[in-house]
């Protein structure tokens, strides 16, 4: 089988379809549509907002506008872990809002034709499967795509955390 | 230009015509036995205008409504037209037909105003020389007029005045703002280019200058703050203008001669508040015509002119902006309200309130609605909710009262809502800012003024009056925080005429902050007004007082497993 995907270094056209920005998260890599996101800011302190979703880990200052951040780990129930300068928070803007996901580092930026992502397995992650658009082969590795828009929909909607 | 844009400005346009329209019409009323030919002169010009470029547009029915409007008012210049005060009902009901059909057609809905017709049919009658016949027994009838300012209308939703949903959008600027603005940005490149050269071949001899440039640079940005800030301000006029109206409505319907005369219109107000105050405003002039001002028999009984006066003024001081409604009328009853307030408990028979204690009594919620408070010796329908919304924009509101004299009620608002005067504190690692307006006062409690746990929560007491304790880190789940209420401070903060106390870890600074919303990318949080920038770069949370009672009061009522 052939290498599915290619890098961003080399020439890409449209016809390639579209092009994904990964990034670390734990031992696994993720994309999310590079249509999506607006910037890339490297990790500043975070205000915790109360009673809002475990995940969403707080708010931060993005030139004057407040947005929320959520940490990538919590939404996807991998252990917390002390953020350190290679970590960095992916500005997505998904339907009129602007939200941060805080990764552990950026990758790549890779262009994934149609026909080379497949849906996502069902293979029990602890990922809920309404965040998984699909999973693709670039090289070696397994990038999981996430679908930004179904990812930030609980965020909002869902109830606080429980008590500690 | 777009269509779109030549639309929006159309309405712009459309709104301010029909406004002064109502203006000088109500002049024109007041000074009937001399009509002011300016003043005729001056409505034909805006309903000519309106009809040409309504024409021009296609909204027909609006041309067909000023074209009939036009008219009338020619014979009023030619002097054909005698200016009674049915004429000017009926000029009136026709100015709010044009409202209604301008907001529809801003909507784009469909439909016409259920008084369309008859408008038009009376304003008709009125040039084919049938004059006699509206004047005289009424025959043609208009549709209770002006409905559209003070009360919900079948046509209008929920009672919103066209006016307002259509300035929501947008704001006009005056032209000198924008220039200042140009100016002051232009100096502020110069400056920018300045610092960068400086820094480019850095010498020692160089650092003087570099930090002259710097601090220079540091005032334009704050007066560009400044003037931007000043661009969401407009004129209080607006607000003030849509009163006259309804107070001569109001008035009218109750019998009652009423003048009122404002001062301070030209007094610039944040746009929010403008557009916030409307209601408090609108209801306090209710208040004052259906119960402060006499009916004219009632005045000459009492040794008044017939004529009562409602004052509304307006004026700027230091940060504030004050609003007062004053009338002459009865003024409020003391010992009605005092008895009320012993009946249903919130005083005790033989206490000695003072004054303001006493008329303090009326913005209590549930205080006004009862009866006897509000039909005889009235104020109070509602002055909660007045309260309320006042306290929303972050103001407040006192009563002052003379037996027969009158009553004035005084508003104070800050200057915009964009800024507000915060108290800085920390609770754990975390900075909130509490606004300044909200703070009685801050102790630190001795250990026996914390008796600890009562069966509802817990209490301060200060000065003899146990007072609940919210644990500010509890609420938002902070550790590490200080616990023992004798390590921190404890904030007595107004919530609904009773004093709280909040346990925090300790006070920081005061200062201006720049409010931001949560909700513009994120959602509405319980407890938390907004988030302001600190100087560091980081966000703190402003919190809100109202929120946080409610938020304590559900955690408790949740078995509140603390």
């Amino acid at each position: 089988m052939e290498p599915v995907g290619a890098l961003s270094s080399q020439p890409a056209t449209a016809a390639d379809g579209p092009q994904y920005l990964t990034f670390r998260l734990g031992a696994e890599e993720y994309g999310v549509e590079i249509l999506k996101v607006q910037e890339i800011k490297s990790y500043s302190p975070i205000t915790p907002v109360p009673n809002t979703p475990r995940a969403v880990k707080g708010v931060m200052n993005l030139r004057g506008r407040i947005i929320p951040v959520v940490d990538l780990r919590l939404k996807f129930g991998m252990p917390e872990t002390e953020y350190n300068r290679f970590a960095v928070v992916i500005v997505v803007a998904v339907s009129s809002k602007v939200v941060g996901l805080l990764a552990d580092g950026v990758t790549d930026v890779l262009t994934l034709a149609k026909t080379n992502v497949q849906a996502a397995p069902d293979f029990g992650t602890p990922i809920e499967a309404g965040l998984i658009s699909g999973m693709a082969k670039a090289g070696e590795k397994v990038v999981i795509l996430l679908d930004v828009e179904h990812l930030l929909e609980g965020d909002a909607t869902s109830g606080p955390r429980g008590p500690r | 230009m777009s269509h779109d844009a030549t639309l929006e400005m159309f309405f712009e346009e459309a709104a301010d015509l029909v406004r002064d329209c109502e203006a000088a019409l109500l002049r024109l009323e007041q000074a009937s036995s001399e009509p002011d030919p300016g003043l005729v002169n001056r409505i034909f010009r805006n309903v000519h205008t309106l009809k040409g470029s309504s024409a021009m547009l296609g909204f027909d029915r609006l041309a067909g409504v000023a074209h009939a409007l036009e008219d009338v008012l020619v014979r009023m210049r030619k002097g054909e037209q005698a200016i009674t005060p049915l004429l000017v009902d009926t000029l009136l009901a026709s100015v709010d037909v044009l409202r209604r059909l301008l907001e529809r057609a801003r909507q784009g809905s469909a439909g016409e105003p259920e008084d369309l017709e008859a408008t038009l049919t009376t304003l008709r009658a009125l040039t084919v020389g049938a004059a006699a016949h509206v004047g005289g027994n009424g025959s043609v009838t208009i549709p209770a007029g002006g409905a559209g300012l003070f009360g919900p209308t079948p046509d209008e939703g929920e009672g919103q005045d066209p006016d307002r949903s259509a300035e929501a959008t947008t704001v006009r600027v005056s032209i000198e703002k924008v220039d200042s603005l140009v100016n002051l940005v232009g100096e502020i490149v110069i400056t920018q280019s300045m610092i960068d050269r400086l820094v480019a071949d850095l010498a020692p001899d160089r650092v003087a200058q570099l930090e002259q440039a710097v601090a220079q640079m540091d005032r334009h940005a704050r007066e560009l703050h400044e003037r931007v800030m000043a661009v969401r301000m407009l004129p209080i006029r607006t607000v003030f203008s849509r009163c006259q109206r309804l107070v001569r409505d109001l008035a009218h319907a109750q019998g009652k001669q009423v003048v009122l005369e404002t001062s301070g219109e030209d007094t610039e107000v944040d746009k929010g508040v403008i557009e916030q105050i409307a209601d408090p405003l609108t209801h306090l002039l209710r208040n004052a015509i259906d119960h402060g001002i006499e009916t004219p028999e009632a005045r000459r009984l009492a040794g008044k002119p017939e004529v009562g006066s409602l004052r509304l003024r307006a004026y700027q001081e230091g940060g504030n902006i004050h609003l007062e409604v004053a009338d002459d009328g009865r003024g409020l009853d003391r010992e009605r309200i005092a008895r009320k307030a012993v009946q249903v408990g919130l005083l005790t028979a033989d206490a000695r309130a003072t004054d303001d204690e006493i008329f303090g009594l009326i913005f209590r919620p549930g205080f006004s609605t009862a009866e006897t408070v509000s039909q005889v010796s009235g104020r109070g329908v509602g002055l909660d909710v007045v309260r309320r919304n006042i306290e929303t924009l972050g103001g407040s509101v006192t009563v002052h009262t003379e037996p027969a004299r009158g009553t004035t009620f005084h508003i104070r608002l800050p200057l915009t809502l964009a800024i507000l005067d915060g108290q800085s504190l920390r609770v754990g690692s975390q900075t909130y800012v509490l606004p300044l307006t909200a703070i009685v006062e801050s102790v630190r409690p001795r250990p026996e003024q914390v008796p600890g746990a009562l069966t509802d929560g817990e209490v301060v007491v200060i000065r003899g009056r146990a007072l609940p304790m919210i644990r500010l880190h509890h609420l938002f789940d902070i550790v590490p925080a200080v616990e023992d209420p004798a390590q921190g401070i404890v904030v007595l903060v107004e919530h609904e005429g009773r004093d709280v106390a909040l346990l925090v870890d300790e006070l920081l600074g005061q200062q201006p902050v720049v409010i931001k919303g949560l909700e513009a990318n994120f959602q509405k949080v319980a407890g938390v007004a907004g988030a302001t920038i600190l100087s560091d770069g980081g966000v703190a949370l402003i919190l809100d007082v109202p929120g946080l009672v409610a938020l304590s009061r559900a955690r408790s009522g949740n078995g509140g497993g603390r």
